[in-house]
């Protein structure tokens, strides 16, 4: 065998014959000569056939090279004398047959070579045509107008999993039987139309395979005709990746639009030249775009419509326009439309992976709604920010996470300092553990708590808070926060008591007014009968004596009867005491008189108003009206400077004051230890300058050193609760400092006694004193 | 002189009672009646003359307003005078009109024989019984229109200080006099007789001279159209004028400060009477003006032949009715004719009638305006003239007098002219 195929080989080429043809000749000659000794006769036809063969392989040039050689080859061998070179005449009848029979062997030959040469050349072209195909993914294939595959590649077993020779042998049925069921008829349809009318044949269709896997397949093919039999040559290429990858990529694409059209923004997008490539519904909603506009070639009507929609269409150009000729800007403003609509837009340049261009998208939302939501939040924050009462949410365990400015405010402690720390930090310690503990108890519960506090700002002052605390429940039903609204009610309180005094000051001074009116009547009258009775008495008493002396001249014993008389009722006494006991009885009602004008000076509602005031009659009708507080613990002095002017004041608050200072000077020395008998106060007015001052003094007690610093706080008493408001001096503090731009301090000695001091400036009184 | 007829009116007969008994010892100057109730008072007066009546506010049926209101219109000549146990302010504040004076009980009856004296004293120098009337029956000396409407715009802003009324009312006779009459009525307070504005107006308080200027009325205003405008504009210059160096006079003399507000009180108001002629009996006025610029002689003399008192009298009569204290009803009635008065030492009258002349001679060219040598002599003040005479001369340039009066008065110079 591999004998054959290097011979065949061999004289495929020329060489191969040129090497061949001699030692065929070769071989027959030694063949001939071999034979010779066997055979008696007949050499010479066994060399010739062996030069016609060697001709007949060798074909044209070695044929005649061999039938040239021939004669003398055999005339060598062959013919005697053996062994001479070149043709004897012996030779000579040999020239002509081996001539002839050579070249009919070369023609032959030739033949031959030409015909292998011809299938050689077709050999090649086939390999190449074949190598193409296998080498081509595709598959090619021929088809005779039945379905009958009559040529397939055989690649085919590596795309379908069936070789060629099962294809062959399948016939017109194999291929439809494998054609999915929902694609056969459209591909039959078009495989009939390529057949009978010549159309194209272009089909993708889903194929089962040998292991019964779905492809999808791709073919194409033409048609043609031999000698009037139709037949069809394709190509068949699997496309089961390019097709997953579409269908992939149509979905996503499904997907995307669904989502650009799902999404509540409006999203526009635009090429590298600015023109519209796609919008969404909501877009379109948004802008409120005209269905003609839409489908105009050029975008600037659609840029002019939107500019037209602005509450400033010309900044809105002016920024598209920047972002146009800015391709690499992300840009996000707020436009606000001329209906009120507000939208927040967002542009940003599309770039491939590769960071190529593609254009720009725009997207819109519509944020009026949280605009409006946000604008009323942060109306509701600035209101609890810049909210007159204190506000301060805290965890719920209390650790503060939000105070307000009035917080800070009122209590001192700034934000920073109060966040995450516990509202203890107010704890004054005055207000009952019972108060928080109720508080806690309650919110925790979920209910709201109103109440209020004593507490303690930072820099150590006392203030009363009324506060609301309540939970702040979440949406799940559970406490989130607390929150406490806290007004500082101290100034309120302040005032309310204030009020409370003047509105009793008010009452007492109508009651005053009323009942000075009913005592005033009868003193009048008893004023005015017993200045008649000490006038008559006056008139009687001389008039009795006289009357004595008379009837003494007159009569001894009628004198004496009356001497007796006299004796009896004593009218030594008589004459005596009557007159004193007017004089006395005078005096009290003045006495009575003078109470009633003090309690009506003191109380008078007229004196609520601003006015000139002798200081020194005020406080003489307040320590008349008073004189029930100190009588039993103390004795008054009093010292008026009679130079004192008249101070431009609100009497009847100073009258307050002046009492508040007595009452506590009686206070003082009734509370001092171990010191019986009477205390003393002193009252004293002076004038210092531009200042009257008033100067109210007691041996009581002294103030102990640690409250010193407290006295005029509001609230702060040193007596047990019911017996004062706490209010007294810090009343006084407030009219004199406040109210009149006065001064008030005290001087005190534990033990010895305290002295208060008022000071207050005279006023207009003094500025004019000379015209 | 003829014993005075005084009606004493109270619900409380136990009070009527009680003064008949006090004042019995006044029975030889005064005749008493005594009334229960307004209705009773009503007839009494219609039975017989009375020269006064003290009357309880608060009486059932005719109160004490309402009793003064009408014994006002019949008889005006009376002296109407309250005395009253109420302390409501509203209350007194109404009786205010009707009466000349307010006293509050208990009254120490000293002061109301004191006050009913002075009034009866003054009363009798006037012996023109239709002018005495027209006094008594007066509710306010008329005030200046720009000066009023000053006073009202001041009052009316919630800013405006004491001393910023003060100063205006300092301007106007009208309302210096009431104010005077007021800060003088007991219910105001207990402190003895106020002689100076600047105590009157604080003692009376912004607050109640706000509601009888703007509700009660009290002040009332000269028409600025009327015949006397011009005149009655010169007179409150002259008024200002004299009361500035009658306070400056004073102050030097004396260096008392309080009677130096009592000068100024009195310059201001010593020419009261002329007003009260001015706008009364201004036809008469004016004759005395042209008999004195025809016959000279004394002014005092010119008016009391022709109206049967003087304008000083007559100014003191309308003081003491309306019980400003005796020092300035004694410098305004005698400032003509000091020597009459009692007063023998340096004294409030001293110092407006000096003033008064010194003003009149340097200013209105009046060389008739002549100082009492012989009272200054029995003073001893004789040679001070030339050193008041400088207080005025320093004075001079200060005060812008001259437009005072017609700003005052709110005409335009031609009209003064």
């Amino acid at each position: 065998m591999a004998l054959k195929t290097w011979a065949r080989g061999a004289i495929r080429h020329r060489a191969g014959r040129y090497a061949l043809a001699p030692a065929f000749l070769a071989l027959g000659l030694a063949a001939s000569l071999g034979l010779r000794a066997i055979l008696p006769r007949g050499e010479e036809f066994i060399f010739l056939a062996a030069v016609v063969a060697s001709a007949w392989l060798g074909g044209w040039g070695p044929g005649l090279l061999a039938a040239l050689l021939a004669p003398f080859v055999f005339d060598y061998f062959f013919l005697p004398p053996l062994h001479t070179l070149g043709i004897g005449p012996e030779a000579r009848p040999y020239v002509l047959p081996f001539l002839l029979s050579s070249i009919a062997g070369a023609w032959a030959g030739s033949t031959r070579v030409a015909a292998q040469r011809a299938e050689d050349r077709l050999r090649q072209s086939e390999a190449k045509f074949r190598r193409i195909l296998s080498n081509l993914p595709d598959v090619a294939w021929t088809a005779d107008a039945a379905g009958n595959v009559v040529y397939i590649s055989p690649k085919v077993e590596r795309v379908l999993g069936w070789t060629n020779q099962e294809i062959y042998a399948g016939g017109s049925a194999f291929f439809p039987e494998r054609v999915h069921p929902e694609d056969l008829p459209r591909v039959q349809t078009a495989f009939q139309d390529l057949v009978l009318d010549g159309r194209p044949f272009d089909e993708e269709f889903r194929w089962r395979r040998s292991d019964e896997a779905w492809i999808w397949l791709h073919s194409r093919a033409a048609s043609y005709q031999v000698n009037g039999v139709t037949f069809a040559d394709g190509v068949l290429s699997d496309i089961s990746r390019r097709k997953q990858t579409e269908l992939e990529l149509q979905a996503k694409t499904a997907f995307l639009e669904a989502q650009t059209d799902a999404t509540i923004d409006g999203i526009l997008v635009v090429n590298a030249d600015g023109r519209s490539i796609l919008q969404n519904r909501r877009f379109i909603e948004m802008l409120s775009l005209p269905p003609e506009l839409l489908r105009a070639e050029d975008d600037a009507p659609v840029l002019r419509h939107c500019a037209s929609l602005m509450k400033d269409p010309d900044s809105f150009l002016e920024r598209v326009l920047y972002l146009y000729t800015h391709p690499d800007e992300t840009g996000r403003d707020e436009l606000e439309l001329a209906n009120g609509t507000i939208l927040d837009r967002y542009s940003s340049p599309v770039r491939g992976s590769a960071g190529q261009y593609y254009g720009r998208i725009w997207t819109l939302r519509d944020i009026t709604e949280r605009k409006r939501n946000e604008d009323t939040l942060r109306q509701l924050s600035a209101a609890v920010e810049q909210s007159p009462v204190s506000v301060v949410i805290t965890d719920t365990e209390g650790n503060i996470s939000y105070v307000n400015r009035k917080f800070t405010e009122s209590t001192g402690y700034g934000a920073a300092e109060a966040l995450g720390k516990n509202p203890r930090i107010l704890k004054s310690g005055y207000s009952p553990p019972e108060t928080y503990a109720t508080l806690w108890e309650t919110i925790r519960a979920g209910r709201e708590w109103r109440g209020e506090f004593r507490n303690r700002r930072k820099n150590g002052e006392l203030f009363w808070e009324a506060a609301t605390i309540s939970p702040i429940i979440e949406e799940d039903g559970s406490i989130g926060h607390f929150l406490a609204v806290k007004e500082d009610i101290t100034a309120r309180l302040a005032l309310e008591t204030e009020l409370r005094q003047a509105q009793k000051l008010e009452a007492i001074g109508q009651l005053a007014a009323g009942i000075a009116h009913e005592i005033n009547t009868p003193i009048q009258f008893v004023a005015d009968n017993l200045t008649f009775l000490r006038d008559a008495c006056l008139g009687i008493l001389p008039l009795l004596e006289s009357c004595r002396g008379a009837l003494r001249e007159l009569s001894a014993e009628a004198s004496a009867r009356m001497d007796e008389e006299a004796a009896r009722c004593d009218l030594e006494f008589l004459r005596e005491e009557t007159p004193r006991a007017i004089d006395q009885s005078l005096d009290g009602a003045r006495r009575v008189a003078t109470i009633v004008r003090a309690m009506k000076e003191f109380s008078h509602p007229d004196m609520t108003g601003k006015r000139q005031f002798d200081l020194n009659q005020g406080i003489a009708s307040t320590i008349t009206i008073a004189r029930n507080e100190w009588k039993y613990v103390a004795e008054m002095t009093t010292d008026y400077d009679p130079a004192l002017p008249p101070v431009l004041c609100y009497p009847g608050d100073i009258n307050q004051v002046v009492l508040n200072l007595i009452v506590n000077a009686a206070w003082a020395i009734r509370d001092r230890p171990e010191r019986p008998g009477m205390g003393r106060i002193t009252v004293r007015t002076s004038r210092r300058g531009e200042y009257a001052e008033i100067a109210v003094g007691d041996t009581g007690a002294g103030i102990p050193e640690e409250i010193q610093g407290r006295i005029f706080e509001p609230f702060f008493t040193t007596r047990e609760v019911g017996s004062g408001t706490g209010q007294g001096l810090a009343l006084a503090h407030s009219v004199i400092v406040r109210k009149h731009g006065g001064k008030i301090w005290f001087e005190t000695e534990p033990g010895r006694g305290t002295t208060f001091f008022i000071q207050l400036p005279i006023g207009a009184g003094v500025e004019q004193e000379d015209p | 002189m003829n014993a005075k007829r005084l009606l004493f009116v109270d619900d409380d007969r136990m009070v009527l009672a009680g003064l008949r008994r006090a004042l019995h010892e006044m029975r030889a100057e005064w005749e008493m009646e005594f009334a229960a109730g307004g209705r009773e008072a009503l007839e009494a007066m219609e039975n017989s003359r009375f020269d006064a009546v003290v009357t309880d506010m608060r009486m059932p049926g005719m109160d004490g307003a309402e009793l003064l209101d009408r014994i006002k219109d019949r008889h005006p000549e009376v002296i109407r005078i309250v005395l009253s146990g109420q302390s409501e302010k509203d209350a007194m504040l109404r009786s205010i009109t009707p009466a000349h004076q307010y006293l509050a009980k208990p009254c120490d009856l000293r002061e109301l024989k004191l006050r009913l004296t002075q009034a009866f004293a003054s009363r009798d120098m006037v012996r023109n019984k239709g002018i005495a009337a027209a006094v008594a029956r007066l509710r306010s000396i008329p005030s200046l229109p720009g000066i009023y409407n000053e006073l009202t715009a001041a009052l009316r802003s919630e800013t405006t200080s004491l001393a910023q009324i003060e100063a205006i009312v300092a301007r106007d006779l009208g309302m210096a006099t009431k104010i005077l009459q007021l800060a003088n009525s007991a219910f105001i307070g207990v402190h003895g007789r106020v002689p100076s504005l600047r105590q009157a107006v604080s003692l009376i308080g912004i607050d109640t001279v706000r509601t009888l200027t703007l509700s009660i009325h009290i002040f009332s205003r000269f028409d600025r159209h009327s015949a006397i405008a011009a005149e009655v504009a010169s007179l409150w210059e002259h008024s200002v004028a004299v009361a500035a160096l009658a306070q400056r006079i004073t102050a030097q003399e004396s260096g008392d400060k309080a009677m130096a507000e009592e000068s100024f009180a009195a310059g201001l108001l010593h020419d009261v009477g002329k007003v009260i002629l001015l706008s009364e009996r201004p036809k008469e006025y004016h004759e005395t003006r042209e008999r004195l610029k025809k016959d000279g002689g004394s002014v005092e003399d010119a008016e009391t032949e022709l109206l049967g008192c003087s304008h000083a009298q007559l100014g003191g009569y309308l003081m003491s009715i309306w019980g400003l204290p005796t020092s300035l009803v004694q410098a305004v009635a005698f400032h003509h004719c000091p020597s009459q008065a009692i007063e023998s030492e340096f004294s409030t009258l001293t110092a407006v009638h000096c003033a008064d002349a010194l003003a009149h001679r340097v200013w209105d060219g009046n060389e008739r305006a002549e100082m009492d040598g012989a009272y200054l002599e029995k003073l001893g003040l004789a040679g001070k003239a030339a050193s008041w005479q400088s207080l005025l001369d320093e004075m001079q340039p200060k005060e812008d007098a001259p437009t005072l009066g017609t700003a005052g008065l709110g005409v335009s110079a031609e009209s003064v002219e």
